[in-house]
C-alpha cells in the first residue's frame, strides 16, 4: 500500500478492517503525538503510554470519526485529554514531577558524542523549561506546547482545545506571560 | 491621553511575541514599531519576552527521548484490547490462520462466566428458586410425602379425576414431565393378586407375576391399552433404581427396554413387597419425571423439571 495516500483514504480503509492502513496513519502521526505528550507530561515513559493509549482509542473510535477536523487535530485532542487525566492522577497521588537533576542522572543515549559543555547547556535549558511548564496550569501548558513548541496554527489549536481563535489568542497571551514570569523567577533564583 | 496610551500598550504587548517571531501582519507591525520607541514599559516587556522565546526555541530544537514502543507493540495491544468493528473485520480478513486473542478472550469470558455472574442470570436463578420453593410448599401442602397425617388419608388425584390411578390414553404417549401420579390404596389381597398387578407392567393383557423379582418387561406393547383405555405407570417406573421408602430394595436388576425414540429407559419390576399394600406406601405420592434415560455406562440419570416433588429417600443421594 502506498504511503502517499491521503488521510481520508487511509481512514476508509481502516474502517474496512485494513490494519496496514492504520499502520500508515500511525507512522504518519506518532511522532507528533509523542512529542506533544512528552512536552505536556515531562516524562518519556508517561508520554509513551499516552501515545499508545491515544492510538488505541483512536482505532476504537474510528467508526465515530466524522471528519469534522483533520486527523492530526483529532489525535492531538485525544492525546490532550489523556494527558489531562494523567496529570490529574498525579495530583491525586501527590506525585512530584521528576526533578530534572534526577532525570539527568538517568542514561540518555541522545547525549552521545556531544560536547559536555554543550550537553550541560542543553540540560539546563531542558530542565528550566520542564520546571516552568510543570508550574503552569494544564490549559496554559497545552497552549504553549501547541503554539510555541509544535508551531500549530491558531485555527488548529482552537479545534484541539475546542474554543474560538480569539479565545486562543487571549489565553495564549496570558500563558506566555505566565511562562515568562516563572522563567525569570527561576533564573533569578539560580 | 494616559488611558488611550494604556489601551495601546495592551494591544502592542499582546502582539510582541509574534513581533519577535516576525509573524505580525503589516498593519499591526506598523502600529507596534510606532509605539515601541515611545513606551519604556513595552520595551521592557519585549526584552523579557525575547528571553523566554529564546529558551523555548532552544528547547524546541532538542530531540525528544527515544520512544519505548513501536507499531508492533501497538498492533499486539489492538489485538487484545481493540473492540472496534474495524478490528473485528480485520480479524475476518487478515487473521484467518490463527484465532485472534481478542475473540479468545471473549470466548474465555463467555466460558468462565456463569449465569449467576450476570444480573440477568442472577435474576433468573432467583426467580426459578422462588418458584421452586412456592411449588414445593404448595405440593407439600396438598401432597405430603410422608407423615402420620397422610397415612390415613385418601390420596388426592392431581391430574386424573378418575378413581383409579393415573391413566394416560395411548395416544398421549408417555406421561408428560411434572405429572403427579399417585398410588391408590389397595387392599392387601389386591396387591397379591397377580391379575391386578398386571397393570404395572404396562403391557396389555400380559399377566405379570408381581412376586417375581427378576422379571424383564416386554416393552414392545408398552403403549397398548390395558383394556381400560390407558396404561398405567407404576411409581416404581418413575424413578429408576430408587426403591420405595420403607420397602425392600428390588432384588432384580432393572431391565432395559428399547425406545423407538432413541432414549433408553428402565422399568423397575416391583417386588412383592413393593406391590404389597402398605398404608404409608399407598399414601405416598410420586412425581413422574421425564423419562429417565440410561446412559451408556449403565448409570441412570434423572431429569428433574422444576417443581417436581421427590420422596424423601436416602437413595436420592445417587442423584
Amino acid at each position: 500500500m502506498s504511503s502517499q495516500l491521503p488521510d481520508n483514504e487511509l481512514l476508509s480503509r481502516c474502517r474496512q478492517g485494513n490494519l496496514e492502513a492504520f499502520g500508515l496513519l500511525y507512522s504518519r502521526y506518532v511522532l507528533q503525538v509523542y512529542r506533544f505528550s512528552y512536552h505536556m507530561l515531562g516524562d518519556a515513559d508517561d508520554a509513551d503510554d499516552v501515545k499508545q493509549d491515544t492510538f488505541v482509542k483512536a482505532y476504537q473510535a474510528l467508526p465515530n470519526f466524522r471528519g469534522d477536523c483533520s486527523l492530526q487535530t483529532w489525535l492531538l485532542k485525544i492525546a490532550g485529554n489523556l494527558c489531562r487525566d494523567r496529570l490529574k492522577m498525579r495530583m491525586r497521588r501527590g506525585e512530584m514531577e521528576m526533578l530534572p537533576e534526577i532525570e539527568d542522572s538517568l542514561h540518555d543515549p541522545s547525549s552521545y558524542g556531544i560536547d559536555p559543555a554543550e550537553s550541560l547547556e542543553r540540560k539546563d535549558t531542558r530542565n528550566a523549561v520542564h520546571r516552568v511548564l510543570s508550574g503552569l496550569p494544564e490549559p496554559q501548558r497545552a497552549l504553549i506546547v501547541l503554539r510555541d513548541i509544535e508551531e500549530m496554527s491558531y485555527q488548529e489549536i482552537s479545534e484541539v482545545l475546542g474554543c474560538s481563535v480569539s479565545s486562543v489568542k487571549l489565553r495564549l497571551f496570558r500563558a506566555r506571560r505566565g511562562f515568562r514570569d516563572r522563567l525569570e523567577s527561576l533564573l533569578k533564583a539560580r | 491621553m494616559i488611558r488611550l496610551f494604556r489601551t495601546e500598550c495592551r494591544t502592542v504587548q499582546r502582539a510582541l511575541w509574534d513581533y519577535t517571531n516576525h509573524r505580525l501582519p503589516e498593519g499591526v507591525l506598523e502600529k507596534v514599531e510606532h509605539h515601541l520607541p515611545t513606551c519604556e514599559a513595552c520595551r521592557h516587556e519585549l526584552k523579557s519576552l525575547r528571553q523566554a522565546q529564546h529558551v523555548l526555541t532552544s528547547y524546541k530544537s532538542e530531540p525528544v527521548p527515544v520512544q519505548r514502543t513501536d507499531w508492533s507493540d501497538l498492533q499486539q495491544r489492538l489485538l487484545t484490547e481493540g473492540n472496534a468493528p474495524a478490528l473485528r473485520a480485520a480479524f475476518q480478513n487478515d487473521a484467518r490462520e490463527e484465532r485472534p486473542a481478542e475473540s479468545e478472550n471473549r470466548a474465555e469470558d463467555r466460558r468462565r462466566r456463569r449465569p449467576g455472574e450476570t444480573w440477568q442470570g442472577s435474576l433468573l436463578y432467583a426467580g426459578g428458586f422462588t418458584a421452586f420453593l412456592i411449588t414445593a410448599a404448595l405440593g407439600y401442602r396438598f401432597f405430603p410425602l410422608t407423615g402420620a397425617s397422610a397415612r390415613h388419608e385418601q390420596p388426592k388425584a392431581v391430574v386424573s379425576a378418575g378413581p383409579g390411578p393415573l391413566e394416560f390414553a395411548p395416544s398421549q404417549g408417555r406421561p408428560p414431565a411434572g405429572t403427579v401420579a399417585y398410588h391408590k390404596p389397595q387392599t392387601e389381597a389386591d396387591a397379591l393378586n397377580p391379575a391386578k398387578n398386571s397393570r404395572y407392567n404396562g403391557s396389555a393383557g400380559r399377566e405379570h407375576d408381581a412376586t417375581s423379582k427378576t422379571d424383564a418387561y416386554d416393552d414392545s406393547n408398552a403403549e397398548e391399552p390395558d383394556g381400560r383405555g390407558g396404561y398405567h405407570m407404576t411409581p416404581a417406573v418413575l424413578r429408576t433404581n430408587t426403591p420405595v421408602k420403607g420397602a425392600k430394595k428390588h432384588a432384580g436388576k432393572p431391565a432395559e427396554t428399547s425406545d423407538p425414540d432413541g432414549m433408553r429407559f428402565v422399568k423397575h419390576s416391583p417386588t412383592s413387597e413393593e406391590a404389597a399394600p402398605r398404608q404409608d406406601a399407598a399414601s405416598r405420592y410420586y412425581v413422574m419425571d421425564q423419562i429417565a434415560p440410561v446412559s451408556r455406562n449403565g448409570v441412570s440419570r434423572r431429569f428433574v423439571t422444576p417443581g417436581t416433588l421427590v420422596p424423601s429417600n436416602e437413595d436420592d443421594a445417587a442423584y
